[in-house]
């Protein structure tokens, strides 16, 4: 027994390290770093990396230059780069778009790691200190010295934190950034230095928990990665400010988790095994956590103006576009010669659905989820029971409602939570389904869920070519839907309480209701997603990263509109479905010059594009919609740019031109010509719009009349050189026509560029004799 | 027995006392003044009173009935509407939709809870339209109508608030700082507006820093000061009271 | 009304034409506001006529969307409120500019960002009020306003400005405390410092400054000698009525 909880008292100094990192970067920055986690995953590795012998891949370096390296050199740089890179730019973001930068930050590095390291057997006898396995024993208790160490080292952390914090101007300035950051520059302090400062600490503590966790644990990307997503537990029990109560909760977490490892293994309630309950302790304490926060209070004055903006579609150009869509999505998988071929679609609509039904949640009414992918397998589960005998309509409606009860069950402790703590509230919800539902044999032989296809009874759909049309039916029905509703008064009550939770409840709204109901709903479209997925869906899939690559690429997307998730969950299935099917033959050197690996690439991208959002938390919809705004506002450009890639299409149909040369002229098309069309069709002075139009004429039918199927034998370059004359006739075009009218807002200079793209200003050149101590002393007076 | 009435109202912030024992009487069909310095408590004050905080001691009753167990939505069902200080408008939204959000809440409470009459049209019971188009005439909001709220000066913005808590038909209107942000021509018109909606039978309890505005249309007045109420009265009353005079202007050089 | 005499030296702080505001909303309209080299200024008026606004913009939190600020002749527009602080302009902001979670000491230790060293900030601080001294180890939160309103003003004192920006110094304050308070703000401004305070209690701060400006809805609408602006005071606040 004793044994046991020092077992969990070591654990719990791991997670008390990484919590205390949290909780310091929060506390003085305001933004809660999910990527954490994979911080201290990413330190484990490249520590590995350092400190493993050169038979092993790695460097070779003694263990203490490796800890340095790590630890003091290589985190808190890299929280200085994150700090200056990407988080300064979030200054006055919403809380969804601060919680996506730093969930993707979270993915990218997961990918980076996977990416990096595919497998790198751990070595725990060499992993920290030759001698750390040693056991102790004391009487009938035996410890590791590597639980002894990462104690001492978790008390170390806690003396030097209350030190810095309370001992040095640095620290008692970090506290004082948390009471008011405006009278901290009315002191003269820069809180960004601070900022970078706790960039820096956090990071580095991630890192310290990370190598202490990963010796233990073994290394795998995203068990470490998870397991020190336990720490946020600990950080919400301190309530993420007081580091004395986020020990506590450390504690709380080591040694249940301790005892429900070794205590819970073959204990069952009927059916339902509680073998997995120490990988849900966290969840589970996060949950209780929440429920003692004092509830948040509709402030007045919390009304936020948000940097997001959406136009909002008429319902007629709704309809249109839905119906443009099917047609769009099914004539072109019709090229696609062999059925198999055409899965990654299958994938990419179906995260397209999950990603729809964040809309009414995140984009209207303003709440996050990061469990969008556990409603998807409930509803998948559902289908799996009922449909199996055949009963698949019945299946799919009841899929729904138990999802969208789901869904409401998850808002009731959500009511009381926004923005950061929804997250952490959802994602909880996530890590328990994942752990205690997901992982029933019961529920799921296998781990596995064979999920099957609808049966309406005059239609069956068996082929990928059959379900993509399903898909693609059910996902612009459900985006007409989603559309009406937005313009509805159910819709604009959502709005309304995004705005302003306070007006809404003085005007008499129950916001109690409110939430549940848009709860109930977006997990129902995510459970109809899953009821549809027609294929055997592993487990995993409903994973807590799963659930945040949707979330995220739907943000990125542009959660407001139909058209931004439908372009977040596109990406999403190209980058992990249908990239495979393209360039796995050729995967490695693609882009020799870079010796880069598409399909590594793909790793990595959703988590970078993610954080990019920073520059944009519209999402990238608005910005493609303000391109092809005008295209949809003139009629002669509409039928232009819809009648050439039809005539495209019969033309690669017919088999008059190949399917790859199909898709570059449709390339060359969409973002070379259609573009400047309305530019083209509207007189300017000066303009040479025909001598334009002939050369973008002329591009279309060069770009056709090429085969770009025996152009080259990789697929990579294919669409590097398709891109290169997307690029070319985009230029061409203006380059000839000469006259274009500026549209949009022209962008802000970086200040880091001043003297470069803009000449020095008066207050420049005193910031610039400030730093030359020219100035001291002449505003009082002197001369 | 006045139709809103608070005693012995109480807020304590930590060891900061904000109100203390506030006794306030509000009669239907008339305006009735709550001035003070700022930080005198007065936005504290009508928190409490529609919900928003819940006191640290005292009671608010409406109508006779003992509301300050009720949540907010629930007091608004009762007939307590307001405005705010510091804008809350929905600043995604119209103007109009804006005001019709408020109608349509309404409509969705009515129901159970039956709401007021609609004051502007003296009572009749217009369909939503026709409601939502006479409160944007009535405030001179007809021409931004369309515009986002977001895009709107704060003194326009504070109409939309005003129009948007007409919009659930209250019994009880709050009024913070309504005047705040508007020219001349527009106070005036937002007098003779209040003017009119108490004539109706409202009961408006008013919150401002123009003490003209509030001399004006106010029957009663109520003076707070850190957090209590130092003088009450007509406004004649409360304009000879030196101590008035001494919490506005300070009492230091004379 | 007596103009403020800006023909000998440039003043110290001259705000010229400033417009700002929150987002889309404008607070200021053109704000044209002098502080001549060592004199009081009260900056008064109504609640929501601009004068937070007003100092937000001097001390660089702010940044106007038109107009410049000078410090001494030369344009600062834009520059960060931390620099300023550096360059000897203080800023003691509305309801109480202390951190209450930190102790006193600790606040005092934050001063020393803008330049001074420790030991003469705490000497100038107990020396000044020997209160803060009895209580340096609380929690700057836990004292009476008119313990933690010191505290704001012995940085204030211990930063040894050239310009002081003071913002509601008397709110929630008893009459005493607040005579108190302007007793040291009459102090420094003896010993030289340029001030511009804001006041919504008048009469207290009349007896302090050189020169009053009234700002009414967004705009200084009239400036002159403290006696001059007495009169006029009453009809802003209480519409006309004199008592």
């Amino acid at each position: 027994m004793l044994t046991i909880i020092l077992t969990g008292i070591s654990l719990a100094a791991i997670y008390a390290i990484a919590a205390s990192g949290l909780v310091v970067t929060y506390t003085t920055t305001g933004t809660f770093n999910f990527a954490h986690g994979a911080i201290g995953m990413l330190a484990a590795y490249l520590y590995r990396q350092a400190t493993a012998s050169t038979d092993f891949g790695g460097w070779g370096w003694p263990v203490w230059l490796g800890l340095i390296f790590v630890v003091l050199f290589a985190a808190p740089a890299f929280g200085v780069v994150v700090e200056r890179g990407v988080m300064r730019r979030l200054d006055g973001a919403s809380e969804v778009v601060k919680v996506v930068v730093t969930v993707s930050l979270l993915l990218a590095l997961v990918g980076l790691a996977v990416w990096q390291w595919p497998s790198v057997s751990s070595d725990p006898e060499k992993f920290l200190v030759g001698t750390s396995w040693e056991k102790f024993r004391f009487g009938d208790t035996t410890v590791t010295g590597h639980q002894i160490v990462t104690v001492c080292v978790a008390l170390a952390v806690a003396i030097g934190l209350r030190l810095l914090l309370f001992r040095t101007r640095l620290g008692v300035a970090m506290r004082a950034v948390v009471d008011d950051r405006n009278l901290v520059r009315l002191n003269g302090a820069k809180p960004h230095r601070l900022a970078m400062f706790s960039w820096a600490l956090g990071f580095s503590l991630a890192a310290v928990s990370g190598v202490l966790v990963a010796p233990e644990r073994g290394l795998n990307q995203v068990q470490l990665t998870l397991l020190v997503v336990n720490a946020y537990a600990a950080a919400v029990v301190g309530r993420l400010r007081s580091l004395p109560m986020t020990f506590v909760g450390a504690l709380v977490l080591g040694i249940g988790q301790s005892l429900a490892a070794t205590k819970l293994i073959g204990v069952n309630i009927g059916w339902f095994s509680l073998a997995d309950l120490q990988y849900a302790v966290s969840p589970v304490l996060l949950f209780f956590a929440m429920l003692f926060l004092p509830s948040e209070r509709l402030r007045a004055g919390a009304a936020k103006r948000v940097r997001e903006s959406w136009r909002l579609p008429s319902l007629r150009t709704a309809a249109w576009g839905a119906l443009g869509f099917v047609v769009a999505v099914v004539a072109a998988t019709d090229l696609i010669g062999a059925d198999p071929d055409r899965a990654g679609l299958v994938t990419a609509l179906s995260f397209a659905l999950v990603a729809l039904s964040l809309v009414p949640l995140t984009g209207m009414a303003g709440q996050i989820s990061l469990a969008q992918m556990s409603f998807f397998g409930v509803g998948a589960l559902i289908m799996s029971w009922i449909g199996d005998d055949g009963h698949t309509v019945a299946g799919l409606i009841v899929a729904i409602a138990v999802s969208a009860v789901v869904g409401g069950l998850v808002a009731l402790p959500a009511l009381r939570l926004t923005g950061l703590y929804l997250a952490l509230g959802t994602a909880a919800f996530s890590l328990f389904m994942t752990r205690m539902v997901f992982k029933q044999t019961r529920l799921m032989p296998g781990e596995q869920v064979a999920v099957p296809g609808l049966d309406l009874g005059f239609a069956t759909f068996r082929t990928n070519q059959a379900q993509i049309t399903l898909l693609a039916i059910v996902f612009a029905a459900v985006g007409v839907f989603v559309i009406w509703l937005r313009g509805s008064s159910f819709g604009r009550r959502l709005t309304a309480m995004k705005d302003s939770p306070v007006a809404c409840a003085t005007l008499g709204l129950d916001l109690t209701r409110t939430k549940i109901a848009v709860f109930a709903l977006s997990a129902a479209i995510a459970g109809l997603s899953g009821a549809l997925v027609n294929r055997s869906v592993a487990n995993s899939d409903f994973e807590l990263l799963a659930s945040m690559n949707v979330t995220m690429l739907a943000v990125v997307g542009g959660v407001g509109a139909v058209s931004g998730v439908l372009f977040g969950g596109l990406l999403l299935g190209v980058i992990n479905k249908l990239g495979d099917v393209l360039f796995a033959s050729n995967a490695v050197g693609i882009f020799e010059f870079v010796k880069i690996a598409v399909v590594d690439l793909q790793k990595v991208a959703p988590g970078f594009i993610g954080i990019g959002l920073g520059a944009n938390p519209s999402g990238a919809a608005t910005d493609i919609a303000d391109t092809y705004r005008p295209v949809a506002e003139s009629r002669p450009a509409l039928s232009l740019a819809v009648g050439g890639p039809a005539l495209a299409w019969v033309l690669a149909r017919s088999g008059t031109i190949n399917k790859w040369t199909f898709v570059a002229v449709l390339a060359v098309m969409v973002f070379g010509v259609i573009p400047a069309v309305p530019i083209l069709l509207r007189p300017i002075p000066g303009g040479r719009a025909s001598a334009a139009g002939a050369f973008a004429i002329a591009s279309i039918v060069v770009t056709g009349a090429i085969d770009w199927e025996t152009l080259t034998a990789s697929n990579g370059m294919r669409v590097l050189w398709m891109l290169i004359a997307c690029g070319a006739v985009a230029r061409g075009v203006m380059a000839i026509h000469g006259q274009f009218p500026h549209t949009g807002a022209a962008p802000q200079p970086s200040p880091d560029l001043v003297g470069i793209d803009r000449p020095l200003d008066r207050s420049d050149a005193i910031e610039a004799e400030r730093v030359l101590g020219l100035t001291e002393g002449v505003l009082r007076g002197a001369p | 027995m006045a139709l809103l009435e608070t005693r012995g109202l109480t807020m304590r912030f930590g060891g900061n006392v904000a109100v203390s024992d506030v006794d306030l009487a509000v009669e239907g069909g008339a305006a009735t003044g709550l001035i003070g310095p700022n930080g005198a408590g007065k936005t504290t004050t009508f928190n409490m009173i529609c919900g928003v905080l819940t006191p640290s001691g005292g009671t608010v009753t409406l109508g006779g009935r003992d509301i300050s167990s009720l949540s907010t939505h629930r007091r608004a069902r009762l007939g307590i509407g307001r405005t705010f200080q510091r804008l809350e408008v929905f600043s995604s939204m119209s103007v109009r939709d804006n005001i019709v959000v408020g109608a349509e809440i309404r409509e969705s409470w009515a129901r159970t809870t039956p709401a007021g009459p609609q004051l502007l049209a003296g009572g009749a019971d217009l369909d939503r339209d026709d409601e939502v188009s006479l409160i944007l005439e009535r405030l001179g909001l007809m021409d931004v109508a369309e515009s986002r709220v977001g895009e709107l000066p704060t003194g326009q913005a504070r109409l939309v608030e005003l129009g948007r808590a007409l919009a659930i038909r209250p019994k009880v209107l709050l009024l913070d700082e309504p005047a705040s942000g508007l020219d001349d021509a527009e106070t005036a018109s937002l007098a003779s507006l209040i003017a009119e909606l108490t004539a109706a039978g409202l009961a408006v309890l008013l919150v401002e820093h123009d003490v003209p505005l509030v001399m004006s249309v106010c029957s009663m007045i109520y003076v707070l000061d850190f957090g209590r109420i130092i003088a009450s009265g007509t406004p004649d009353q409360v304009q000879q009271n030196q101590t008035v005079l001494d919490a506005y202007l300070g009492s230091g050089s004379r | 009304m007596t103009p403020i005499d800006t023909s000998a030296a440039p003043p110290l702080l001259e705000l010229s034409g400033v417009r700002a505001g929150y987002g889309s909303i404008e607070v200021l309209h053109g704000v044209n506001l002098a502080v001549p080299a060592g004199s009081v200024v009260a900056l008064l008026g109504p609640n929501g006529a601009g004068k937070t606004t007003t100092l937000g913009v001097a001390c660089g939190l702010i940044e106007p969307t038109a107009g410049k600020v000078l410090m001494a002749g030369r344009d600062v527009t834009g520059v960060a409120p931390e620099e300023l602080v550096r360059r000897g302009v203080v800023t003691i902001p509305e309801g109480r500019g202390i951190f209450p979670n930190l102790t006193v000491r600790e606040n005092l230790q934050m001063v020393t960002y803008g330049g001074a060293r420790l030991a003469d900030v705490e000497a100038t601080a107990y020396e000044r009020f020997p209160r803060l001294g009895e209580r340096r180890k609380q929690l700057a939160g836990t004292m009476s306003g008119g313990e933690q309103q010191m505290l704001a003003m012995a940085r204030g004192l211990a930063s040894n400005p050239a310009l002081l920006f003071l913002d509601e110094l008397s709110m929630g304050l008893a009459p005493l405390v607040v005579e108190e308070l302007y007793g040291i703000v009459a102090q420094i401004a003896r010993s030289g410092v340029s001030i511009l305070v804001i006041e919504q209690f008048a009469r207290t701060v009349l007896g302090v400054a050189d020169y009053a400006a009234i700002m009414l809805n967004g705009l200084v609408r009239s400036v002159g000698r403290p006696a001059d602006i007495e009169d006029e005071l009453s009809a802003a606040y209480l519409g006309g009525q004199k008592p």
